[in-house]
């Protein structure tokens, strides 16, 4: 479904991401970890092209998405970002930051937008909070209304940067939950993460990057008890 | 990022076209038989009031005085309509030939005055006279040397002062857009002779008789001038027509009229109490109205220019931000960075003038003409006003909506530039009150806006005070109401930010 050959990603001199081949397929949940500055959020974000890479390129539904002539608007309609700091339109109600996209971009009308809009909400148990300004939510709601945001466009893929890092710690489990319900969901995930728990339960495979290379490749309980390379042993041994 | 720039080139485009439509809002000459006037069947005429009793504003709020009756006899006799446009004295010379088809205003005849303008056959003889406070020892002209004089800027007065500054270089001359500010100068010991022409100067002394006096410019060797109608330079069908005009009014008797009516006749009111100051700036021949036709101007400028600002500085704004595909500045930043260097680099008052006597001299409507300079120069401040308030919104904001597939130009619209609004809602304010009161220098392009009001009343009645305080209290009155509003405003677009 997605497939990257040769990404190469240079900021200046600072070379980020050297020569990564990856292929993801369509209801993948994949899980990225490594140490800060391995080049985990810089790859995730050039999968939508938020970054443009400096070469190589990258493949979607068949489609190059990196030839300057494809349509990223389009592409990113069908591939959303959770952000690690939510990054809610801070001058829209909750209803109309899920609902804004759907309207404008898919043409859906203000009522069926809504209507579906407050469907997610309950699931996320935020209903009430439909017509709350971002402002006056909690960190973890925010990522709720964030996730349901994405889900609202009917994605196939969401690409998750970090969702749960600018959390409280009570917090992260209201969103980690909200995500294990989406893995069950059939839609493609991408997420950078520290959660190894979280990891270890929804992942089908774990990517170990470190310096702009994927240096370890595999299904959760074989990275996390089998640890082939030195620098993911000395990893995992840092955090666990 | 393509479809952006090329939504910004549109942007550009519009903009554009706005601005040539604008300049070619031209005026139409049509020929008449003998000469052309530039409305045909009327004549335009500048003057300048606040040269008692030459001209002056009347009682109904329209320019009045001898050179205003002289003017529209002669219209009578030409058969045309008389139209009087009021204007700083130093602009009038400028706008005959493009803005009016002649001047008149107490204008002497001077050589550096031919080489811009024609003049008729003279109409009056005048000879300078020099205001002095009562019991000055200035007495003749050494003594004017090395003493602070003052004069109108532009008159006869003036050019008589230059040549003694440059005599003796010990020797002030300060100059003044009006003569009631002269002498109030003079008689608060600011300067200690004001040079002007004899009609005006007897008009003062009677009315501040005790206080100042006028000496003849005999005494300080004045030579005598000849008052002129300044034409557009070889105009000399219109010329020859007014000559002839004028001729046939001083042998008709209708001149000696109009003389007696006006000259020799005390046109000066006199009021001392501040009651009675107070009733002749407002109650007098309905003088409030005046007031508040000014206010109306004011705000009708004000307005349409911040309009016009709002507009023009958000595009310029986003010209200024528009980055390619490649996230590199483009031709547009640049543009948009020259324009605003330009105007925040120069003078308003040059940009009005320069606006109102070359950009777009073929245009009659100087409210429009303000509105386009004021407005023009306000977009420059605006636009970098939005672009702090575009730079202080998180760029996680912008991330948010193109992830989603936003196009730039959709996110800029719907989640962007509403919050830089907010962000930009105080130092706009800020703006909005500085241009409201910018506006004062309208009078540089013929219109009776608050402020010229207030100078063409205290011209009138020979007492600055109440006339500027009255509208110095008008224009807080009008700001602080227009805070209010802006802060109520700001109040509703901050109901995202409660905690």
């Amino acid at each position: 479904m997605i497939s990257v050959k040769n990404l190469q990603k240079y900021f200046g001199k600072n070379h980020v991401l050297k020569n990564i081949n990856y292929e993801i397929k369509n209801g993948e949940k994949i899980v990225i970890i490594g140490p800060s500055g391995s080049g985990k959020s810089t790859f995730l974000r050039c999968l939508n092209l938020l970054e443009v890479p400096t070469s190589g390129q990258i493949w979607f539904d068949g489609v190059e998405i990196t030839d300057p002539k494809s349509d990223v608007n389009k592409i990113r309609q069908k591939m959303n970002m959770v952000f690690q700091h939510f990054n809610l339109y801070a001058n829209h109600t909750v209803l109309s930051n899920i609902t804004l996209a759907p309207i404008k971009l898919k043409k859906i009308s203000k009522e069926q937008a809504e209507e579906e809009a407050m469907n997610l909400l309950k699931r996320v148990g935020l209903q009430d909070k439909s017509n709350a300004y971002p402002s006056q939510l909690s960190g973890g709601q925010k990522q709720r209304i964030a996730i349901v945001r994405s889900l609202a466009m009917n994605p196939e893929v969401i690409l998750f940067d970090e969702p749960t890092s600018a959390l409280d710690p009570e917090m992260v489990g209201e969103v980690l939950g909200v995500m294990e319900e989406l893995s069950e969901m059939g839609l493609t995930m991408i997420c950078v993460t520290h959660e190894m728990g979280f990891a270890n339960k929804i992942a089908d495979k774990v990517i170990f990057m470190d310096d702009g290379c994927i240096v370890e490749e595999n299904e959760p309980n074989e990275i996390f008890s089998n640890p082939q390379s030195e620098r993911l042993q000395s990893f995992l041994s840092k955090i666990l | 990022m393509k479809t952006s720039t090329r939504f910004f080139s549109w942007l550009v485009v519009c903009f554009m076209a706005v601005s040539i439509a604008c300049l070619s809002l031209t005026g139409y000459r049509v020929k008449a038989a003998e000469f052309k006037t530039i409305e045909p069947g009327v004549l335009t005429v500048a003057t300048s009031t606040g040269f008692p009793p030459f001209e002056y504003v009347g009682d109904d709020g329209k320019p009045d005085g001898f050179d205003v009756a002289f003017i529209k006899a002669i219209g009578e006799k030409l058969g045309l309509q008389v139209k009087v446009e009021d204007m700083e004295f130093n602009a009038l010379v400028a706008s005959v030939g493009n803005k009016t088809d002649v001047a008149i205003a107490g204008m002497t005849v001077t050589d550096e005055r031919k080489l811009a303008v024609d003049f008729s056959d003279s109409y009056y003889d005048a000879v300078q006279y020099v205001l002095v406070r009562k019991g000055s020892n200035i007495r003749c002209m050494d003594d004017l040397h090395g003493a602070t004089l003052a004069a109108q800027i532009g008159t006869t007065g003036n050019l008589l002062a230059d040549d003694i500054v440059k005599e003796n270089p010990q020797t002030v001359l300060k100059t003044y857009d009006r003569f009631p500010e002269a002498v109030n100068d003079l008689k608060a010991e600011r300067v200690d002779a004001i040079i002007l022409d004899k009609t005006p100067a007897q008009t003062f002394e009677g009315i501040y008789s005790g206080e100042i006096e006028a000496i003849p410019g005999d005494d300080f060797d004045f030579e005598v001038e000849e008052y002129a109608i300044a034409l557009p330079k070889g105009s000399e069908q219109l010329g020859s027509a007014i000559n002839k005009a004028i001729a046939e009014l001083k042998s008709d008797g209708t001149y000696d009229r109009i003389i007696n009516e006006y000259i020799n006749a005390d046109s000066g009111e006199k009021s001392n109490g501040i009651v009675d100051q107070f009733v002749s700036a407002f109650i007098t021949s309905n003088r409030w109205t005046m007031y508040l036709n000014g206010l109306c101007l004011t705000i009708q400028i004000a307005f349409f220019a911040a309009l016009v600002g709002i507009v023009v500085g958000t595009l310029l704004a986003l010209m200024k931000i528009a980055k390619n595909r490649k996230g590199k500045r483009t031709i547009l930043s640049f543009i948009s960075g020259i324009y605003i260097d330009i105007v925040r680099g120069t003078p308003l008052v040059l940009q009005l003038l320069i606006m109102w006597f070359i950009v777009m001299k073929n245009s009659k409507d100087g409210v429009l003409v303000a509105v386009v300079a004021f407005g023009l120069n306000s977009a420059a401040y605006v636009a970098e006003i939005i672009r702090a308030g575009i730079l202080a919104v998180d760029n996680g904001q912008m991330e948010a909506g193109r992830s989603m597939g936003f196009t730039r130009a959709q996110t800029m619209c719907h989640i962007i530039l509403p919050q830089a609004v907010k962000n930009a809602l105080p130092p706009l304010c800020n703006e909005f009150i500085s241009l409201l009161k910018e506006t004062a220098i309208v009078g540089y392009v013929a219109l009776s806006d608050l402020t010229r009001v207030a100078n063409q009343i205290s011209s009138a009645t020979y007492q600055p005070f109440v006339p500027l305080i009255g509208a110095a209290v008008i224009y807080f009155v009008v700001i602080k109401i227009l805070t209010l509003l802006l802060g109520v405003l700001e109040r509703r677009l901050r109901k995202g930010d409660i905690r």
